[in-house]
């Protein structure tokens, strides 16, 4: 029993966000030691700015596994939605509010697909946002098989404004959102439902928490954030391209569980989820600065999700043996 | 407002298909009363349970509470807590990954706005958990609590929104001798502030230790009901079985043989200490100790399917070390798990390929099929012989059985391995009395003809009437062994208690 109790230690302060914290922190000193251009002002707002998108999928991702599920819809949502928008902008600003609609009402739309496969016709969502998934982008290349329309200016110009400092504003306005996220979970009657219906949906529902509410809110949530990460695209791209996104829904999944979120619902912090996405933003940087081939990236990447979810493994059976009496220890 | 009672349930009727569940049942708790509501299992105390919970419709019948008729079409979760009627089920109703106020207040938070009053949360529920006499802090996590902890968290639940009625089932079966005394003490004193308790039972002891009036179900019917001072403990079990308990069971048989399985200084992962015992051909052992005492542990051991760490095991007197069911099946030993329809039964599959599939290797054909007809043979034979009660052939899913018959296949099942060692875990859980006497007649069968029997089971009344010799467990070890005659419930509760619980601190593991 000794050997189980350090990994069940382990698995705890994974869970907790501290084991990626600790990658993070190790990458940091690798980066100011090694990458001479690493620390600049320059690059660390090009890192930030690179991380935005996947910060804002990441979390879309995180509150629907907060629930037990999976969206794997957010990139084809994101595609779909910075196409529509770039067609509607035209390259205007005079049609940048028409475009910002449509991208939220995009998203929602997305987002309401998902709930009504999933949580009204109560199809496993891995595999029914995996059909719309499908649908979204198919639909998405059917309207441009090839890059379309064009930002606004203003959303163009956006993108590349900076705050005092250098700081980008895209990065202060992710920023408002995850504190705004940090409110509605950990604060309100709402989060703290999030967490029970993903944590046992049985027992919430006795309990009387209306569980298909909070779910449908959940998916709708990550449809609009999926639509807003579509603008982001747009407005770094400045077209509408239909191979924008390609891949997020795993990289946004890989962060959740790297940030120690469990894929059973009902566990996950967001300092673990911000210490997944900085990992993987900063991965990307780092290991350009030091000319380090791709591949080699690639295959840290893969080891790192391996490691994660071995260690999430662990305390998911920790979990189910609480329902047994806990039994006297062997002695040794 | 004194005379009304809390809780008044008349004429409730409840059907399945075409088992009738509930039958005509009436049922009167007062406030500041402990009421027993007792029955063996399947008499109907669950099914009555969730009706006053609000989880199932009756079909007939009437609910008063507090004097208020109650229209039960419309009597949901919600509106039995808003009644003031709070039940803690047999299973967990709390969430493990959240912390204890937020289990307690799950549900009816205390919010302003939709934001969360953490403060008065806490503070609420501190005073609830010493209503309860629960030492944790409001913030633990559910899932780092022991069971006894657990369980008086779900009380502390209960009492969140204004409890007039609280109805506990069965919550005696989690909990050690010390944990029990403590929730005595909680259960009074709800009583004393006029709640009105219904404690769902079938232990004889309780009962008389902690309630004042007592109702009776069997088959799904009132079968009696009156003050606890007023009767005892004989005629309460024959309310409840119908019968005199010693017709129950069948007469001890032959003397028993030789040593059969044999465990030496046995080290099994997660128990206490090294276990020592002995099965002869011709015996039926018991194996009697509470919840989480290392029962099923240890059986499953024996079986191959929890490690086995040192010590040695000896099957007639070849040395044996069963690293997996397989091993052990080989070795001709025989389990039958506690959960029958998860573990022993695949509930769509028809009755035939249960009883044949441990008989395949035998029934080859010349041409390295199975032989239809010898399956076909053996089928009808296995089901003549329990008195299985299936048309012949065996072609009904298993799932169409009651659970007599269901457990009557799994028995048919295992015995096509024709085993040395059969174990029986729990194996009249969730059966009928009926049922259960014709089981315990194939048990002892068994033992007449040279098998070597163990019986595991949280049920003393069964230990006892069944075995030739009792161990009893407790806390991961094997505290005793009483002789199957003149053993009395109170003599294993004693074996069971002398051994002071060492789990005090057993939340940390």
């Amino acid at each position: 029993m000794r050997t189980s109790s350090w990994s069940d230690r382990l698995a705890r302060v994974a869970g907790n966000g501290g084991v990626v914290w600790l990658v993070v922190g190790i990458l940091l000193v690798i980066a100011l030691l090694y990458a001479k251009n690493f620390a600049t002002p320059g690059n660390l707002n090009n890192v930030s700015r690179q991380g935005a998108i996947l910060a804002i999928v990441g979390l879309a991702q995180f509150l629907v596994v907060l629930l037990g599920h999976v969206d794997l819809s957010i990139a084809a949502n994101a595609k779909l939605t910075a196409i529509l928008a770039a067609l509607v902008m035209d390259g205007s600003d005079a049609n940048l509010p028409t475009g910002i609609l449509v991208a939220v009402l995009v998203g929602i739309a997305v987002g309401a697909l998902n709930t009504l496969v999933v949580v009204v016709l109560k199809v496993e969502s891995f595999i029914a946002t995996l059909g719309t998934a499908a649908i979204v982008q198919g639909v998405a290349l059917y309207i441009a098989p090839t890059p379309v329309g064009k930002s606004a200016p203003a959303l163009t110009a956006f993108y590349g404004a900076q705050t005092v400092g250098g700081i980008y504003v895209i990065v202060v306005g992710v920023a408002v959102i995850w504190i705004a996220a940090w409110f509605l979970l950990t604060k309100t009657v709402w989060g703290r439902h999030v967490f029970a219906a993903g944590g046992n949906p049985e027992v919430a529902a006795l309990s009387g928490v209306r569980v298909p509410l909070v779910q449908a809110g959940g998916f709708l949530i990550s449809g609009l954030l999926g639509g807003l990460a579509g603008l982001l695209f747009l407005a770094g791209a400045g077209v509408g391209d239909p191979a924008a996104a390609n891949g997020l829904e795993f990289t946004a999944l890989a962060v959740v569980v790297i940030g120690g979120a469990s894929l059973e619902g009902g566990r996950g912090r967001l300092i673990g989820l911000l210490g997944g996405v900085l990992l993987f933003a900063l991965l990307g940087n780092v290991f350009n600065l030091l000319r380090i081939e791709v591949w080699y990236q690639q295959l840290f990447r893969g080891l790192i999700i391996l490691i994660a979810a071995a260690l999430f493994v662990r305390g998911v059976s920790r979990v189910r043996r609480f329902r047994r009496r806990p039994l006297a220890p062997v002695p040794s | 407002m004194a005379d009304a009672p809390a809780i008044q349930l008349e004429g409730i009727g409840k059907t399945y298909g075409p088992v009738t569940a509930l039958d005509d049942v009436s049922l009167t708790v007062h406030r500041g009363e402990v009421h027993a509501l007792m029955g063996e299992n399947g008499a109907g105390k669950s099914t009555l349970l969730k009706i006053l919970s609000g989880v199932v419709r009756p079909d007939a019948g009437t609910l008063r509470v507090l004097g208020e008729a109650v229209e039960l079409g419309r009597y949901t979760p919600g509106a039995a807590r808003d009644l003031g009627v709070a039940i803690v089920h047999q299973e967990f109703s709390l969430i493990p990954s959240l912390t204890v106020a937020e289990n307690i207040f799950l549900g009816q938070e205390r919010a302003r706005g939709g934001v969360l009053r953490e403060a008065e949360m806490a503070a609420r529920a501190r005073e609830l958990l010493a209503r309860v006499s629960a030492s944790v802090a409001p913030s633990t996590r559910v899932e780092t609590l022991s069971v006894a902890q657990a369980q008086l968290v779900e009380i502390a639940k209960a009492l969140a929104s204004d409890v007039k009625v609280i109805a506990l089932d069965e919550p005696s079966a989690v909990l050690s001798g010390a944990e029990l005394r403590g929730l005595f003490e909680v259960i009074r004193a709800l009583a004393a502030d006029g709640v009105a308790v219904l404690y769902v039972s079938h232990r004889i002891d309780e009962v008389f230790e902690l309630c004042s009036r007592f109702s009776v179900l069997k088959d799904g019917r009132n079968s009696g009901a009156g003050a606890i001072e007023e009767t005892d403990a004989d005629s309460l079990i024959s309310l409840m079985v119908g019968r005199s308990l010693s017709h129950l069971f069948p007469p001890p048989g032959v003397e028993p043989g030789s040593a059969v399985l044999e465990a030496t200084n046995l080290e099994v992962l997660g128990l206490a200490a090294p276990v020592n015992l002995t099965l002869r051909a011709g015996e039926i052992v018991g194996l009697a100790g509470l919840q989480g005492s290392g029962r099923t542990r240890l059986a499953r051991a024996l079986f191959g399917d929890v490690p086995i760490l040192g010590g040695s095991l000896t099957l007639s007197s070849s040395p044996l070390r069963p690293g997996s069911p397989a091993d052990a099946m080989r070795g001709r030993i025989a389990y039958l798990p506690e959960d029958r329809k998860g573990m022993g039964l695949a509930l769509d599959k028809p009755v035939s390929l249960h009883i044949s599939m441990l008989a395949w290797k035998r029934l080859r054909s010349r041409f390295g099929g199975i032989g239809r007809m010898q399956e076909r043979t053996l089928v009808d034979k296995a089901i003549d012989a329990l008195a299985i009660k299936t048309a012949k052939g065996g072609a009904a899913p298993v799932r169409t059985l009651s659970g007599g018959n269901q457990q009557k296949v799994v028995i048919a099942k295992w015995l096509e391995l024709l085993p040395d060692v059969i174990i029986f875990d729990e194996p009249t859980r969730g059966i009928d009395v009926g049922s259960k006497e014709q089981i315990y007649g194939i048990l002892r069968n068994l033992a007449d003809a040279g098998k070597a029997v163990l019986v595991v089971s949280s049920e003393l009344i069964e230990v006892l009437g069944l075995s030739d010799r009792i161990l009893v467990m407790a806390d991961g070890q094997i505290v005793g062994e009483l002789p199957g005659t003149g053993a009395t419930e109170e003599s294993i509760m004693r074996l069971i208690a002398s051994h002071t619980t060492h789990g005090k601190n057993e939340a940390a593991a």
